[in-house]
């Protein structure tokens, strides 16, 4: 009874320390991961570790007592559930009843799973190995959801966790086999462990470093699939390489930073420019959308889905035919801007863009696709036309003091004009509550505060958002500026606290989510109606090609655009420069200067074909002319001079004749006579048709490429994409490492089988008889001939010799001689033994076809019973 | 050049001296067929100074090897090595074995007549069907190789052989041996029934059989063997082969199927027939396959099993675990020998 009660104590203190304690310093290190990401555990990982620990303490010893599961468990979920209802009835108030609950909430499930976890441990037999696989599959979840792939990033993630599953099997099993306690076993076990560890390390590093090179590669071809895509840039990528803006953003301790891509995204060309002679270019901003939600959780800037007096056009450009328009002229009015407004052209030519994403500056109303020209189809993936409603005052250099003088009264106007706003009252209740909107937290109270000392002076607005600007422009005393532009801003001291609050009171480091976030809540402080806009900044870098601008991937942006009366939307940006932004690489190619515009464009199918003419009967069912859209309900007939046209289908040029009738195609001409047909608003659509001439002269015919082809041609492609897309990478190394393994695990006979051959081979002193030895017991067995129950010597003699007709009972006495007795081994003896195997190997091979022989190399089932019946610690 | 001479002329010697016991077994052998593994065996015992029971059903040749063995190593002749045959019968009495005062007339005394166990080697035929009392009047004989009658002890010849055999216990009219006396046979072994082949041979030539014992011819004196047990004595034992037979024995007294164990005697004498096995297999040195081999025949007989599922099983296990761990041992002859 007495040695039984000191088992059981030794058997709860192992497993405390060998199982319990590496398991709650593993959660500690997840809760404290775990901390840094959910606000709702409210940053106490000690605490929740404790939590834990109890858990998991309680249970190991009450089961190492055989205590039974279910009526301790069953009191256990009682008390959880009586605990619950108190906290629920304590008459606080609402919000700390809820809060305590939470807390007790996170207390009982950290609880019970150190229970279970105490409880598997202790008393299941598997459980070791269940808890591992449940490790293992979370870390590869985490990997695989985790937006940046890097061999360091695996090996984090993957090594300790491994290796804690891998020590959790190991030890658990070895437990069970301590029934009673002895200090020579405990040795013994303490030993086996550290060995166990030091070469399940190595054997990591081993594979680490035979991988690394594959890793690398998979790493760069992850990177350049899908750089960015989770990433905490503003930019995510999509399955084809091409950009698009996110929909939402949060102040993130990295910035994904721009890769070494030095192609522009886009290329775009604004009409807007600060004098007539078109000689001082006036960049814009290039808008994707507004993030007016704030999740103050999360700190994530979001897209709302409700906006009031929304005046986001943002159409999907796939949807749109060529040479066909979409516009929404309703957002003049919701823009409300009613002076000092301008409409401008601008032309985008999409490079690396993805093609459903719009991006035009604020206003936009009008969108276009339409045909890239030829010479520059190969640099240029599609191109649109955009129009937008711009204020006079709208400019990208809102903020930056220029050196040019033009541009220095430009602003000085500006200035002005804006300053003449003195207050927000007219505006309606809805839009300005809903853009000077303020979340509730310490955070804001501070930044209230600090607002208002900085807004001290300023009366106006303009004033007051000027002050906010130097606020971050400033510089101290040694000239250095206190507000530092970094991809790189590092996470606050303490994990969970707002890292805007961090930014703004302690760091002053970060990026453009950082200052634009910041800012609009200062503005908002300050009664302003502000939001933030995403998007793309438009640098001014060229001086050769005025109004051409080049978008690159650091480009992306997040800033702040704020509301005055009467003049709209301004743009206003705080981000300090980036001095990465400024090197960006200087514009290569030329634009097309040229822009296709096509007056006329008509869809439609082909009646009938004159070939000697070169005329087509066309039905036209929709067309645009001069930016004006009609549509037919029923087909009108028109006669199309195609004596000049080029005819395409897809990239590729056709004959007349190839053509072919109810084919249905898209007809453009570039005639500038088409240019002077005057089209009064109020005019019919027959009208219409009356004024362009019949025949019209065509200059380029698209075929439509067959609509079943067309889709055959595409279903298959989400399919073989989409998995590549999402887990190619993982999915790789996956089965490279399978692949590894299982040759490795195949080959694995014959490797041991040739270390065992080599090492007989040396003739070292006497020693090499023993690998003979082990080499001949070696190829036997791995040829299904096992020494089973019988010794050595009856094995050589009786079976070996009698199956393969060999001289291995001689070499056994020989061997045996060596091993049991102190007698020197002959000359004659050492002889026989060096050239016995090769005779033997000889014999066995004569009896096994090669193939066999083979097939049976590669059965590592048989290896490891050699092992097994050769050291396996015997009963 | 002079140690390796040497070498080959000990090389030499020692053949000459395996070839003899080589030559025992061979004599043997051209009476009893096809048992040449329990002749070794027995050869084994008697090179270990010990002393052998074979047990079988009557008509297995069990005497017809006994004779051989004796007659190949001892005759009646006075001058050499004498061999003397027993029947044990219900109705023996101690003196028919040790001998009797007899008056003789002319010295009118009484003289100490030598009984047949004043011999070399003894045939004890049927030993079990002598009563307890004749039985134990061997013990002392062969424990101590001499007799004790009144106050004076007579000393047995250097060579005292026993060779006894019994009728499984079974059979009727027999009495069991008591413990003591089994523990003093180094083996026990059981002869069995020879293959089909050898059997249809030994009909064949049944004739010849009785031929055959008359012509088997002495082929070793006194001194010989005494000389042989002495080599065997020589024999290299390995720690660890020390350690298997330790731990078997060891292994039967921690079995609790087990109700009396193996001895520190049995331990000695397993050892003994060990090396004597070594020797008659032409080696210098004790392996594992000495031990699988004689095992059984050396220790069963000494236990007593609770039931007769441990009487099957019980010592197999024991050898089975130690042959595995020799065989998985990895001796370094080298290491020893530096050291």
């Amino acid at each position: 009874m007495t040695t039984d009660k000191k088992n059981t104590l030794v058997k709860i203190l192992l497993h405390l320390i060998f199982l319990c304690i590496p398991t709650i310093v593993a959660t500690a290190f997840a809760l404290k991961g775990l901390n840094e990401y959910y606000t709702v555990l409210n940053n106490g990982w000690f605490a929740q570790t404790c939590f834990f620990f109890a858990g998991i303490f309680i249970a190991c010893i009450l089961f190492n007592l055989r205590l039974r599961f279910l009526p301790i468990t069953a009191i256990l979920v009682v008390i959880l559930i009586i605990g619950q209802t108190i906290i629920s009835n304590i008459s606080l108030s609402e919000f700390n009843t809820f809060f305590y609950l939470v807390r007790f909430r996170i207390f009982s499930t950290l609880f019970v799973i150190g229970w279970i976890c105490g409880w598997g441990f202790s008393r299941l037999k598997n459980f070791a190995i269940i808890f591992a696989a449940i490790i293992v599959l979370i870390a590869i979840f985490i990997t695989v959801s985790e937006s940046e792939f890097s061999f360091e990033g695996i090996l984090k993630i993957f090594l300790p966790v491994i290796l804690f599953a891998f020590y959790i099997i190991y030890m658990s099993s070895a437990m069970r086999n301590i029934t009673a306690f002895s200090r020579a076993r405990f040795f013994t076990f303490l030993r086996n462990l550290f060995g166990i560890l030091a070469l399940f390390l190595l054997l990591m590093f081993i594979v680490g470093l035979m991988m690394k090179s594959t890793f690398t590669d998979i790493e760069k071809i992850w990177d350049k699939k899908s750089e960015q895509k989770e990433s905490d840039g503003l930019l995510e990528r999509g399955s084809d390489s091409t950009y698009k803006v996110k929909e939402k953003m949060r102040p993130n301790p990295t910035f994904g930073k721009a890769k070494d891509n030095p192609e522009p995204i886009f290329v775009a060309y604004i009409n807007n420019f600060l004098d007539d002679e078109q000689e001082i270019p006036n960049p814009l901003y290039f808008v994707s959308d507004y993030l007016t939600n704030f999740d103050s959780f999360t700190e994530t800037f979001e897209k709302d889905s409700i906006i009031p007096y929304n005046d986001l056009f943002h159409p999907s450009l796939s949807e749109i035919d060529l040479y066909f328009s979409a516009a929404d002229t309703a957002i003049m009015n919701t823009a409300l801007l009613n002076t000092l407004t301008k409409i401008v052209d601008i032309d985008v030519y999409n490079i690396n863009l993805s093609r459903e994403e719009f991006v035009a500056p604020l206003t936009s109303f009008f969108c276009q696709p339409f045909v890239v020209e030829d010479d520059y189809k190969a640099q240029f993936k599609s191109a649109y036309r955009a129009k937008s409603v711009v204020s006079d005052l709208n400019s990208a250099y809102f903020v930056y003091p220029s050196r040019d003088q033009m541009l220095q009264i430009y602003q000085q106007m500006r200035y002005d004009l804006l300053a003449s706003v003195e207050n927000f009252d007219d505006l309606p209740e809805i839009f300005y509550n809903y853009y000077t909107s303020l979340p509730n937290s310490d955070f804001i109270e501070r930044l209230k505060t600090l607002t208002n000392e900085i807004t001290a002076n300023a009366e106006t607005p303009v004033e007051k958002i000027i002050a906010i600007r130097n606020h971050f422009f400033a510089v101290d005393e040694f000239g250095e500026p206190s507000f530092k532009y970094t991809e790189n801003p590092g996470i606050p001291g303490i994990p969970s606290a707002s890292k805007l609050e961090h930014f703004l009171f302690e760091s002053h480091k970060g990026y453009c989510a950082h200052f634009a976030g910041v800012t609009l809540f200062m503005l908002r402080a300050c009664g302003i109606p502000a939001r933030l806009a995403i998007g793309f900044v438009a640098v001014d870098r060229s001086d050769k090609n005025k109004g051409w601008y080049w978008f690159y991937e650091d480009q992306a942006h997040a800033w702040v655009q704020i509301y005055f009366p009467k003049f709209g939307w301004i743009d206003f940006d705080t981000t300090i420069g980036n001095d990465d932004m400024e090197e960006s690489p200087q514009p290569d190619g030329t634009p097309p200067m040229q822009i296709n515009k096509a007056n006329f464009a008509g869809s439609g199918k082909i009646i009938s074909l004159d070939t000697l003419n070169k005329l087509i009967d066309f039905a036209l069912e929709k067309m645009t002319l001069n930016d004006n859209e009609y549509v037919f309900e029923t087909p009108k007939q028109i006669i199309l001079d195609m004596t000049s046209a080029k005819i395409l289908r897809d990239t590729a040029n056709l004959k007349f004749s190839e053509l072919s009738n109810d084919d249905s195609g898209l007809s453009l001409s570039f005639d500038e006579n088409l240019k002077d047909i005057q089209i009064t608003p109020n005019i019919t659509q027959n009208e219409v048709l009356s004024l362009i001439p019949n025949p019209i002269p065509v200059d380029e015919f698209r075929v439509d490429v067959d609509k079943t082809e067309h889709e055959n041609n595409k279903t298959p492609e989400p399919a073989s994409q989409k998995p590549q897309n999402t887990n190619s990478g993982i999915l790789k190394i996956c089965l490279i490492i399978i692949a590894v393994l299982l040759i490795l695990m195949l080959a694995m006979p014959y490797i041991i089988f040739k270390y065992y051959k080599y090492k007989a081979k040396l003739k070292s002193e006497n020693v090499n008889i023993f690998y003979v030895y082990k080499l001949s017991m070696f190829l036997l067995n791995q040829l299904y001939c096992e020494r089973k129950n019988l010794t050595p010597l009856q094995f050589a003699t009786d079976i070996t010799d009698k199956k393969y007709n060999t001289e291995f009972g001689k070499f056994m006495i020989i061997y045996l001689q060596f091993k049991y007795s102190y007698t020197e081994i002959q000359p004659d003896e050492k002889e026989f033994v060096n050239r016995f195997y090769g005779h033997f190997e000889k014999e066995i091979n004569e009896n096994h076809k090669k193939f066999e022989r083979i097939k049976r190399f590669l059965n590592i089932k048989q290896t490891l019973k050699f092992y097994i019946n050769n050291y396996g610690t015997a009963k | 050049m002079e140690q390796q001479n040497e070498i080959i002329e000990k090389n030499e010697q020692q053949s000459q001296i395996t070839s003899k016991t080589q030559l025992l077994i061979d004599n043997i052998e051209t009476v009893i067929k096809g048992k040449r593994s329990k002749i070794e065996m027995i050869v084994s015992v008697l090179l270990a100074r010990g002393h052998i029971l074979l047990e079988d059903n009557p008509g297995t040749g069990k005497t017809l090897l006994a004779r051989t063995l004796a007659q190949s190593i001892a005759t009646n002749n006075v001058k050499s090595l004498q061999f003397k045959r027993i029947q044990f019968t219900p109705d023996l009495l101690p003196m028919d074995l040790i001998g009797s005062h007899i008056f003789d007339d002319s010295k009118k005394d009484f003289v100490f007549k030598k009984g047949p166990l004043f011999c070399n080697v003894l045939l004890a035929d049927e030993i079990n069907r002598a009563s307890p009392k004749v039985q134990s009047a061997l013990l002392e004989s062969m424990a101590e190789n001499q007799i004790s009658i009144g106050d004076v002890t007579y000393k047995l010849q250097d060579l005292f052989f026993t060779i006894a055999t019994q009728n499984p216990i079974e059979t009727e009219g027999t009495y069991p041996l008591p413990e003591a006396q089994l523990d003093r046979f180094f083996m026990k072994l059981s002869l069995g029934y020879v293959d089909d082949e050898t059997e249809a041979d030994i009909y064949r030539n049944y004739l010849k059989i009785d031929e055959n014992l008359h012509a088997v011819k002495q082929i070793m004196d006194l001194k010989t063997v005494l000389k042989l047990q002495a080599e065997v004595d020589k024999i290299y034992v390995h720690d660890e082969i020390i350690s298997s037979i330790r731990n078997i024995v060891a292994g039967t007294r921690n079995d609790t199927n087990i109700l009396l164990p193996c001895s520190t005697r049995s331990g000695i004498i397993f050892l003994k027939c060990l090396k004597a096995f070594a020797f008659v297999n032409n080696r210098t040195f004790v392996i594992e396959d000495d031990i699988k081999t004689l095992a059984h025949s050396v220790l069963h007989h000494r236990i007593i099993f609770k039931n007769n599922d441990a009487r099957k099983k019980a010592l197999a296990h024991l050898v089975d675990a130690e042959i595995t761990r020799l065989a998985r041992l990895k001796i370094y002859q080298h290491e020893l020998l530096e050291n």
